[in-house]
């Protein structure tokens, strides 16, 4: 198999979630919708990390399960990191009424 | 004894002016009149007696004897009674050293006692006593009276070699000053107590205050031996001055008039400070070199030694002001002339006097016509042997001295012929006749100048008191508001009368003899060889001023005492405390004239008695190039000079008095000009337009514009709001700048994040790479 | 030296006691207030006597010193010790506190007690910065002095106050920087230590010619800034115009001093081969520093004529002068000949002429804040004729203003002559420059006393009371010293030159 193998396939699609997920982040308005991009970034990393994972296979004592077992922590903290991002997001929309990024009051902390 | 009066001279008049000042206003009128009076006079009597101690030299007999007496004469009285002595002996400007044999014997008791031990025949002692002046040589010493009194108070101040010693020195020029400032300074404050009288009493002691104060620092002025504590008086009347002139204060124009007395006076200071660094920097050159001691000063003994060892040694190497020791000698003496114009109102610093005419008529006539303004001419005598040989690429100063002193008496004479405020016509006097005075001192007739500047302190004096008297009564200073006072006021009539034809130069009065005695001297160096039509230009202005002198001051009697009276109200004479000191000045005035005597006027008998004044301080002068011309010569045209003057005086007195300002002023052309001569009236009333064209149209303006505009664009709007500010403002920008970061917004916050997270690994990739690349292009010097 | 008496720190010590004494005094008390700092001040004024009359001239060099253990590990000690000079300064200093309390005893009535406590305070970190002598110290010290000083004009001034204590203390605080910086450079250079006397013994020659240039003309902007010197100035007259009396006469009488005594101290002796280095073959810092002063001389004294406010018009007055005794200091290495006795005759004049302006400046900033009390304003044209209802107002004020034009006789008069002499020995177009102060002086000086005391009265000026007890307290010895210091000059010229002395031959060689 020469040309694209089947690990740089996965870290094409892995880069290819990443910069969906980057996209989102930057240009979309509604903050629900940014912080599912913020999900999408983290597991393209995930992604990227348990192709490498398959590919270093061959390295002694579970060096290799090294990238697994980061994704599994990364997953873990994602979700705490998801639970807590919601709830501010909630309370945000308390005061402000709105799930717009660009809501006047949104904008309280600006200087 | 008498060196420790010379303080006491100066104390008197200090401590009159401590008690008036902190005593006087409470103690009221006649505490002051006591103290303010007796202050002066008591100066005077301490003078007086001073002056009776120096008198003694002329007394020392004098003789030669030729070697082999000498021998015979030491040998008889060797040890504690003969000694020989190496004295410096100035004359013809320079200063040589004889050796003479000084016996401690009065000279009768010497002369016996050698006739009778056979030392010496009575034939060789006539022909000793008649040897030629110059050739003379002390031998019998007897009591011998110093020439000159010193006294050292202490040390003011010294850094390094340089020191400044409260050092006083009181020799035949000073006691001259002394006697003047104190005999006719008494007679003002006489006056005053009458001129003031009617003020309160604090006017009163404030005034007295001030005069003292005055008196004293005129005379540590004149006393100073130190170059620095005479300029130390020289400001101190300065700032007398200024306080004197603006003493109504009441009125804006008289503290204005000061502050322009003062300021004009400090230009001339400032010359003065310069000359006298210049002489510093060649004492210390002296000190250091081989034959110094390391200590310089601007003791006069100091400056002495300086001119005396000349251009030598210590000169050489250092700085090369222009020719070495010689030519900072001519550029310090020439500084020193620049602060001599301020104090002594010559061109072109003159213009502060006839403004200083704000002042009490008292403070015009001790200030600024006797004491205060003759300070420059006093300088320049004290100081002969400096500038007797100054030059200034290749210009002699004493020249330039006398171009200015003739130049200023022309121009002021003529300029007091246009005035209408009687102490004006006598302000523009002043400045003539210190014209003269400089033109004497610039043709080395130091004596000459001395003996003018002794008369014409007795009669401006006269003059100025004279007319406070007239204004006193006539409420007014203008002289076509007088007229006919003659008989109302007939002992200031009388008075002036003598003070005016004195001014004039009218022969046999005091003023004839010292203006000629200048002219002649004038007219000699005229004959000498470089440069004689100079001085025989000089010499023709000199005597066409005479005669505009004689003009002003007949058109000045007439108008103010002839004719009918054209003011208001009833002028009557002045009080005796205010006449008395007129008739007594006016006494000065004539007795004045036999100070300076000339010999072919005396008979034989009395010829001892000739040209004492001048010939009094000629060891003590440096002494001029008319000095050595032939004797008969001179003679010829000191009688020249006499004849010409006489004529002059007599015939413009003459022409004045009796024609041209005959007529009430209103029939007379000059009084009531038009066409041509109001305009040349005009001209001379503004004396020449100077004042208005260089201070009031260009100095002041021009000084007040700079500062304005340098302040409001430069300081205040490029400087503080421009740059200072201004960086203050670039600060807030570059805030309100990156402030824009801080949106609120979490987008661009994001956005940031991204930013960063791509362009930081970038950079920490290419770092190195980067950097190796940076150092090479700088250490390669901009190539690759 | 008194025996076992630490005099130097009891100096330093009394004023800072006394800040925390006054908390006790109750704030609606001023009178206690007052009474007590003036004690406090002449109590310190009586302890720096001793300092000044037991100095030993013969001796010389640095007495009544004392070292104590601070940052050992970092090489800085709390070292404090006097020469000739320093002793003159602190005496200066403790001579003008308690002047300074008599002329705010009626101006100043809100926050009386935080007023007086910043007094002393300020006074304790002036005599800290004369005596230190140890670079960290001295930084310290000239650092902290900045606060009160703030304050005073900030919280007590006029109308714009905020502005220009904020303009005082950024622009000061800039250079204080600049030094640092230097100073950072030097610790590093003589071997890891701030000491002054070890810094003195290392430098000049551990620092190559160009390195000199660089950190003196770093130490040049920061007492440059201080002095100032044209064109670093402009934060001047905004202070003086809108600080309080008591504040105007320490600013201008102590404070300014120090950048004079930073120069001697510092940039003098350190650093002689970076003055003298041409920088691209155009000018050396010493000719630099010199010009600029002598244009300082002629450049204030323009600007005061042309101002309107009495405040502003002595304070450009104090550029003037204070230009000649900065170029004066520096002339002598202009010279390629140089004359050592002339460098030390400038430098004298010039350490002089600073304790002379002192006194004569202080005094007029006095007289204008009594003119203030009466009137309210400092505008040369609201006031007119005040010597017919104030006479000896008015006479004091002919005194201060002719002291200050350096009249024969006051102490100006002697330091001008010595600088004048000692410039013109080496460097005579500076001089005569720096002479036409002598007559720029006067016309700025006499015209604003002609206008302001003399001439005839109008409006309001007429009521004006004349000088108060408290007032004359505080403005007879300031005048007397003013004299003493002009007739007697030899003592204090005495112990000036064994300082001096070493400092000129530092060059000459």
């Amino acid at each position: 198999m020469n040309g694209l193998t089947t690990p740089d396939l996965v870290q094409m699609v892995a880069a290819a979630l990443f910069s969906v997920g980057v996209f989102g982040v930057l240009s979309r308005r509604n903050l629900l919708i940014v912080l599912m991009s913020i999900e999408l970034m983290l597991n393209g990393a995930n992604l990227s990390l348990v192709g490498f994972s398959r590919e270093m296979a061959h390295l002694p004592r579970g060096a290799a399960e090294g990238g697994q077992v980061m994704v599994l922590m990364a997953m873990a903290v994602a979700a705490a990191e998801v639970a807590i991002g919601l709830s501010i997001l909630i309370a945000l929309f308390r005061h402000v009424r709105s799930v717009d990024v660009d809501a006047p009051r949104a904008t309280l902390l600006r200087n | 004894m008498n060196t420790s009066m010379i303080p006491l001279l100066i104390l008197v008049p200090f401590l009159g002016f401590l008690l008036n000042a902190f005593f006087g206003r409470r103690l009221g009128k006649s505490f002051v009149t006591c103290v303010g009076v007796s202050a002066p006079l008591i100066a005077f009597v301490m003078g007086a007696a001073l002056f009776s101690n120096l008198r003694e030299i002329d007394s020392r007999p004098v003789v030669q004897l030729d070697a082999d007496i000498q021998r015979r004469v030491y040998d008889a009285y060797s040890g504690e009674l003969a000694r020989y002595e190496l004295v410096t002996v100035h004359a013809h400007g320079h200063a040589s050293q004889r050796q003479i044999l000084r016996v401690d014997l009065p000279y009768e008791s010497f002369v016996q006692d050698a006739l009778a031990k056979n030392l010496i025949t009575q034939a060789e002692l006539d022909d000793a006593e008649h040897a030629e002046p110059s050739e003379r040589v002390i031998v019998a010493a007897g009591e011998v009276a110093p020439a000159a009194f010193t006294f050292t108070l202490g040390n003011w101040f010294s850094v390094g070699g340089f020191e400044v010693n409260f050092a006083f020195l009181l020799d035949r020029i000073s006691i001259l000053l002394v006697l003047v400032i104190t005999g006719i300074g008494s007679l003002i404050h006489i006056y005053s107590t009458g001129y003031m009288g009617d003020r309160s009493a604090g006017t009163f002691a404030r005034f007295f205050t001030y005069l003292n104060l005055f008196i004293a620092a005129m005379l540590v002025l004149v006393l100073g031996k130190d170059l620095l504590l005479m300029f130390v008086g020289w400001e101190g009347v300065g700032m007398c001055s200024y306080l004197l002139i603006g003493f109504d204060y009441d009125d804006k124009a008289n503290a204005a008039c000061g502050t322009k007395a003062f300021v004009v006076n400090r230009i001339g200071d400032l010359g003065f400070v310069l000359g006298m660094l210049c002489l510093v920097v060649l004492g210390r050159q002296a000190a250091l070199g081989e034959l110094g001691d390391g200590v310089f000063s601007l003791d006069v003994d100091f400056l002495r030694t300086l001119v005396d060892h000349g251009g030598s040694a210590a000169a050489a190497g250092e700085h090369g002001h222009g020719g070495g020791a010689a030519g900072m000698i001519g550029v310090a003496c020439l500084l020193l002339f620049v602060g001599a114009t301020g104090k002594s109102a010559q061109i072109p610093l003159h213009i502060w006097l006839p403004d200083a005419m704000a002042g009490p008529t008292p403070v015009s006539a001790l200030i600024h016509a006797a004491t205060m303004v003759t300070a420059g001419i006093y300088m320049i005598t004290r100081l002969s042997f400096l500038f007797i040989d100054a030059q200034v690429f290749g210009i002699p100063v004493l020249g330039i001295v006398a171009v200015i002193g003739a130049t200023t008496a022309f121009c002021a004479g003529a300029a007091a012929l246009a005035q209408d405020d009687i102490k004006r016509v006598l302000a523009y006097s002043t400045v003539s006749q210190l014209g003269y005075m400089f033109l004497g001192v610039g043709a080395a007739a130091f004596g000459a100048s001395m003996f003018h500047l002794v008369t014409h302190a007795f009669f401006k004096a006269l003059l100025f008191l004279g007319a406070g008297s007239v204004i006193h009564a006539c409420h007014s200073q203008s002289m076509s508001k007088m007229g006919g006072l003659k008989d109302s006021m007939p002992w200031t009539f009388k008075t002036m009368f003598v003070g005016a034809f004195a001014l004039a130069g009218f022969p046999l009065l005091s003023g004839f003899f010292s203006k000629d005695l200048i002219l002649f001297q004038v007219l000699a160096r005229s004959n000498v060889e470089g440069a004689s039509w100079v001085w025989a230009l000089l010499y023709g202005m000199g005597v066409f001023t005479a005669a505009l002198t004689a003009l002003y001051s007949m058109r000045l009697i007439r108008m103010t005492f002839y004719g009918s009276y054209r003011g208001s109200g009833h002028p009557h004479e002045s009080p005796w405390v205010m006449t008395v000191p007129l008739q007594v000045l006016a006494l000065g005035a004539v007795l004045a004239s036999l100070l300076g005597w000339p010999k072919f006027f005396l008979p034989a008998s009395l010829a001892s008695w000739a040209d004492m004044l001048p010939h009094s301080l000629h060891a003590v002068v440096a002494a001029g190039p008319t000095a050595l011309m032939d004797h008969d010569y001179l003679v010829s045209l000191e009688v020249t000079g006499i004849v010409i003057g006489a004529v002059v005086a007599v015939g413009f007195c003459a022409l004045g008095f009796a024609w041209l300002w005959s007529l009430p002023p209103s029939e007379i052309a000059w009084e009531r000009p038009v066409g041509w001569m109001r305009r040349l009236r005009d001209f001379l009333f503004r004396a020449w337009m100077y004042d208005e064209i260089v201070n009031k149209r260009g100095a002041q303006p021009a000084v007040k514009q700079l500062s304005h505009w340098l302040w409001r664009w430069f300081d205040d709007a490029t400087l503080d709001q421009g740059l200072v500010d201004g960086m203050g403002r670039v600060g807030v920008e570059l805030s309100h700048m990156a402030r824009a970061t801080q949106t609120g917004r979490a987008t661009s916050y994001l956005r940031m994040f991204a930013l960063g997270a791509v362009v930081l690994p970038l950079l920490a990739i290419l770092a190195t790479p980067l950097f190796t690349l940076l150092t090479a292009w700088f250490a390669g010097g901009g190539t690759h | 030296m008194v025996e076992g008496i630490p005099l130097l720190e009891v100096t330093i010590l009394i004023p800072l006691l006394g800040v925390l004494l006054l908390a006790w005094i109750p704030e609606d008390d001023p009178e206690a207030t007052r009474a007590a700092t003036l004690a406090l001040s002449l109590m310190t004024f009586l302890a720096s006597l001793p300092l000044y009359f037991m100095y030993d001239v013969d001796a010389g060099g640095f007495q009544f010193a004392r070292v104590y253990n601070w940052l050992s590990p970092i090489g800085a000690q709390f070292s404090l010790g006097v020469d000739g000079i320093s002793v003159l300064l602190i005496v200066l200093t403790t001579f003008l506190v308690p002047i300074s309390v008599l002329a705010s005893w009626k101006g100043i009535d809100k926050r009386v007690k935080s007023f007086h406590a910043a007094l002393l305070l300020m006074e304790a970190t002036m005599i800290g910065v004369f005596a230190a002598r140890d670079l960290l110290l001295f930084f310290l010290f000239f650092e902290v002095q900045l606060v009160p000083m703030f304050l005073f004009i900030g919280v007590w001034g006029g109308e714009d106050r905020v502005r220009a204590a904020l303009k005082f203390f950024l622009y000061t605080a800039v250079g204080s920087l600049l030094m640092l910086a230097g100073i950072a450079y030097v610790y590093v250079k003589a071997g890891h230590t701030f000491d002054m006397v070890a810094i003195s013994a290392a430098l000049p020659g551990a620092l190559s010619s160009t390195e000199q240039f660089w950190v003196c003309l770093a130490f040049l902007i920061a007492f440059g800034i201080k002095v100032p010197v044209f064109p670093v100035h402009t934060w001047l007259p905004h202070a003086h115009v809108q600080a309080p009396t008591a504040g105007s006469v320490i600013l201008a009488a102590v404070m300014l001093k120090m950048g004079g005594y930073g120069f001697v101290r510092f940039c003098l002796p350190w650093f002689p081969d970076g003055l003298v280095e041409e920088a691209g073959g155009l000018f050396s810092l010493a000719s630099l520093m010199t010009w600029l002063g002598v244009g300082g001389v002629v450049y204030g004294a323009l600007m005061a004529i042309a101002q309107t406010d009495l405040k502003k018009l002595i304070a450009y007055s104090s550029i003037s002068h204070l230009g000649l005794v900065v170029a004066a200091l520096f002339a002598g290495f202009t010279n390629p000949n140089f004359v050592e006795g002339g460098h030390a005759r400038a430098i004298t004049g010039s350490v002089y002429q600073m304790v002379g302006h002192g006194l004569s400046t202080g005094a007029l900033f006095f007289l204008v804040g009594c003119i203030y009390d009466r009137r309210h304003t400092k505008k040369i044209a609201e006031l007119s004729g005040l010597a017919k209802p104030a006479p000896m107002l008015a006479t004091c004020f002919v005194i201060a203003a002719l002291a200050s034009v350096a009249l024969p006789g006051t102490a100006g008069f002697v330091g001008e002559i010595l600088m004048l002499l000692g410039m013109f020995e080496n460097n005579v177009g500076a001089a005569a420059v720096g002479a036409t102060g002598m007559v720029l002086g006067a016309v700025y000086m006499l015209w604003a006393v002609q206008r302001v005391i003399f001439g005839p009265t109008e409006g309001a000026n007429r009521e004006v009371k004349d000088l108060e007890a408290v007032e004359l307290w505080g403005l007879v010895p300031l005048l007397a010293a003013i004299f003493v210091l002009g007739l007697v000059p030899g003592p204090f010229l005495a112990r000036m030159e064994p300082a001096i002395t070493n400092l000129a031959a530092l060059y000459g060689g």
